[in-house]
């Protein structure tokens, strides 16, 4: 209300400057400018990123996994590091060398380099976890979305849940890289046959939880099939659930190979990997520290890298933390 | 509620049952067989003996339950007993082959030759349902006074009867059965004691070749000890046999001066040894490694729910973070040079089982292991309380923190404290398996990856059965705590609705 006299006001300033009718353009009614609402224009993804990228820690995290996640898929291709290469057995002088300029990471018994048996074995430990994380994602996430909506499955289901997660994961690990016998597809084999049970469980437990909220039951009601609501309606919502347990999962698993390698089960003789490396230079904790430390910390870096920024991501994900 | 528990202990049972079978099928029918040989120092000794080799491995498939077989003595007397009338010898004749082929081909077996002295022996393939048949047959054995049937000695008194025993007091004393006392008492944990039920799971092999794998997992370890007695025969002294466990032996293998000493047909003892079994281990450090982590972990929680956001928290959310993140083997080690730097001997072998430093290595490490999983847990019940309506009335009446705290949210903390266990347990089993292994502790997680190692298929399937059987029951029992814990909760309608 207070603007209309200054309004008059400065109209009648300018009362030299006519205006004509040439002034004016006519307009034709946009009907879809209309429609338009105006609002900040909002992405998830976008949004997802903001929040992500404003952690300092996650930041940290990320460049640390990203430098050991190229050193271990890259190093490897030019350090051609080989289980079976024994070039230097017979060099004494090559042997127990301390980490120095030329060998970063010292040499072992067989004269070859740390550096470059470690970035072997990480790689071999980060593509164990990788894939049988997303085996058990992409297994877990379709059943469990299933799992939610059908009444006839829970029945079975709950029973198979309720008589394997009472058995140790690791004990169905082992035993089942025992029988299977080893090799890397058959450790993912024991590592995800029953894994995959525990995300299916969350996601169906979400999915009940958001298959009965009233936006659902208007969507049924206006006759939207039972697929389309589990995909776009509910599984969006579940983002940052199976971000958070990717980003537990692939610790775990990255832990189980360790120590399957670590007791002899598992891989094969001639694939190198962390687990490998701790179990061969233990002995040589007091005489040779390096020789098992610097794997040790390889490892730790990696799993406490990846548990981070999946956590983080996982936060970040999560709608309720956009506002 | 008596039902409710009834059908859940049968379920429980079922589900074991499905597990063991799994597995029993799993590692028997996929891992080869001659794998068992891989690690066995008998096969290189008897490379140079072809007969003897294939005698010795026909008879460890025989015992890891693969074939039936008969050596060429016991063929002969199996013939004999079908064709009493026949003359049957170990000469290469047409007619003795004739009478083995016969034999064999009617009860399904195998005729095979031994390559240097051409010997006839058979074999019989076990059909997997048929290992599984005689497995859970013989699981659960009850002794009575029928059990034993001896031949060479016919006049084997049968009975039952309560008696005050020169050696072992009062006790349920048997003849005729496999154990002379049945039941007894003494000193020892839990004072009274059995040998009427008995599990057996089969005979281990290549490690421990030979003996029950029962006695293998559930027998002492290590050196024996003697302790003073009072023998039948009047005579008292020290010896290291078991006088608890005196097992029928025939009269034909009967070792003269047991048989004085004891004065009956029951000699065959077991030896007292000084350190605990592998099971008793394993239990022993699991169980204080539970209240340990219990111990430093709800103190940890308690203060950083009470401390949200302070640096006490942040310090260790980062710590439980790296204890999450971190795999448990390099925890392990991490731990132990700490400890060891600060201590305690890095190996349980160093000073046995007997010294009480051996044991704080494995304890403190395993239970480290679980404390980020209580503190995560017990934080976010204890922050969620905080918010909850009682705590912010209570605050209104002008309770101070303390009181808060001691009187009333407390109290509701013993839910996720009781609800947490059965998971632990769990959880306690898997770092087991890593500890022991590290610290060359003789328990049961160790010797899990040992016999597969060694190819001990049954160990394997023993040790299987009962991890199974103990994280299926520290689930019932988490819930029936539960229940007694928290009278809200009621396990019938719980267990109705997901039924429903």
């Amino acid at each position: 209300m207070a603007d209309v006299p200054e309004e008059s006001k400065s109209g009648n300033n300018m009362t030299d400057d006519q205006l004509t009718a040439a002034d004016f353009q006519r307009v034709d009614l946009d009907s879809l400018a209309t429609e338009k609402i105006d609002t900040p224009k909002y992405s998830y993804w976008g949004s997802v990123a903001k929040t992500f990228f404003s952690n300092k820690v996650t930041i940290a995290m990320l460049a640390i996994l990203i430098v050991m996640l190229g050193m271990s898929f890259i190093q490897p291709l030019f350090s051609g590091y080989s289980l079976t290469d024994v070039g230097k057995i017979n060099d004494l002088a090559a042997r127990y060398q301390w980490p120095s300029a030329k060998y970063w990471f010292g040499t072992d018994a067989d004269g070859k380099s740390l550096f470059d048996a470690i970035w072997a074995g990480a790689r071999t430990s980060i593509s164990i976890g990788v894939i049988s994380t997303v085996i058990v994602t992409v297994i877990g996430v379709v059943v469990g979305a299933i799992w939610g909506v059908s009444k006839k499955i829970d029945r079975v289901m709950l029973e198979v849940y309720n008589v394997i997660t009472n058995i140790p994961v690791l004990l169905i690990v082992i035993v089942m890289s025992y029988t299977l016998g080893n090799g890397f597809w058959n450790l993912v084999f024991a590592m995800t046959v029953t894994s995959w049970l525990g995300t299916a469980y969350s996601i169906r437990v979400y999915v009940m939880m958001y298959r009965d909220r009233e936006y659902n039951t208007a969507s049924r009601t206006l006759g939207t099939p039972t697929l389309r609501i589990v995909t776009r309606n509910i599984l969006p919502y579940l983002t940052s659930v199976i971000v958070t347990q990717v980003s537990l999962s692939l610790p775990s698993f990255i832990s189980y190979e360790v120590f399957l390698s670590f007791v002899g089960v598992g891989l094969s003789q001639n694939t190198p990997s962390l687990g490998r490396l701790i179990n061969q230079y233990q002995t040589f904790m007091t005489s040779y520290p390096y020789l098992f430390w610097f794997p040790v910390i390889a490892l730790a870096l990696i799993t406490i890298s990846l548990y981070i920024v999946g956590q983080n991501l996982a936060d970040a994900s999560d709608p309720r933390t956009h506002m | 509620m008596k039902k409710y528990l009834f059908f859940r202990v049968l379920r429980s049972i079922v589900s074991i049952f499905l597990v063991t079978t799994i597995a029993y099928i799993m590692v028997f029918s996929m891992v080869p067989r001659r794998d068992i040989f891989k690690q066995d120092p008998m096969i290189q000794k008897l490379a140079n003996d072809p007969d003897s080799l294939t005698d010795y491995k026909e008879n460890a498939y025989r015992k890891m339950n693969y074939i039936d077989y008969f050596d060429t003595k016991s063929l002969i007397a199996k013939v004999e007993a079908e064709h009493p009338d026949a003359k049957v010898t170990t000469a290469h004749t047409a007619a003795n082959a004739k009478l083995f082929k016969e034999w064999a081909n009617d009860n399904g077996y195998k005729l095979n030759r031994y390559s240097v002295s051409k010997n006839y022996y058979v074999t019989r393939e076990l059909p997997l349902l048929e290992r599984l048949g005689r497995f859970y047959g013989n699981l659960i054995q009850i002794d009575t006074p029928w059990a034993i049937h001896d031949k060479s000695n016919p006049k084997l008194a049968r009975y039952l009867r309560i008696e005050n025993d020169k050696t072992v007091g009062w006790a349920v004393v048997g003849s005729g059965t496999r154990y002379r006392y049945q039941i007894y008492f003494n000193g020892s944990f839990p004072f009274i004691h059995q040998n009427i039920i008995k599990f057996n799971l089969g005979t281990s092999y290549p490690t421990f070749a030979g003996n029950a794998v029962t006695d293998v997992i559930g027998g002492r370890q290590g050196q024996t000890v003697s302790t003073k007695y009072k023998f039948p025969n009047g005579q008292v002294m020290n010896t290291a046999d078991n006088v608890y466990t005196r097992q029928y032996q025939s009269p034909s293998r009967r070792n003269q001066m047991s048989y004085e000493r004891y004065e009956d047909d029951y000699t065959n003892v077991d030896q007292v040894n000084q350190d605990p079994s592998m099971i008793g281990t394993s239990v022993r450090a699991g169980f204080w490694a539970l209240i340990l982590s219990y111990v430093i972990g709800i103190p940890i929680a308690l203060g950083m729910a009470r401390l949200k956001g302070k640096w006490f928290d942040r310090l260790f959310t980062g710590v439980v973070t790296v204890l999450m993140a971190v795999p448990g083997l390099a925890l392990i080690y991490t731990f132990r040079y700490v400890l060891s730097v600060a201590g305690a001997p890095d190996s349980f072998p160093t000073k046995g089982a007997s010294a009480f430093s051996s044991w704080v290595g494995p304890t403190v490490v395993l239970a480290l292991l679980s404390v980020s999983g209580i503190v995560i847990w017990f934080r976010r019940y204890m922050v969620d309380q905080q918010q909850s309506d009682y705590v912010k009335f209570a605050k209104s009446k002008g309770l101070t923190d303390r009181e808060i705290y001691r009187k009333h949210i407390f109290k509701n903390a013993s839910i996720p404290v009781v609800q947490g266990i059965p998971s632990n347990i769990i959880g306690l089993i898997s770092g087991a398996m890593m500890t022991e292994t590290v610290f060359a502790m003789p328990g049961m997680g160790k010797m899990l990856p040992d016999s597969i190692i060694a190819h001990n298929n049954s160990v394997v399937i023993a040790l299987v059965f009962i991890f199974t059987t103990i994280g299926v029951f520290s689930v019932l029992l988490g819930d029936v705590l539960m229940s007694i814990v928290d009278p809200r909760i009621q396990l019938a309608v719980s267990g109705d609705e997901q039924n429903g």
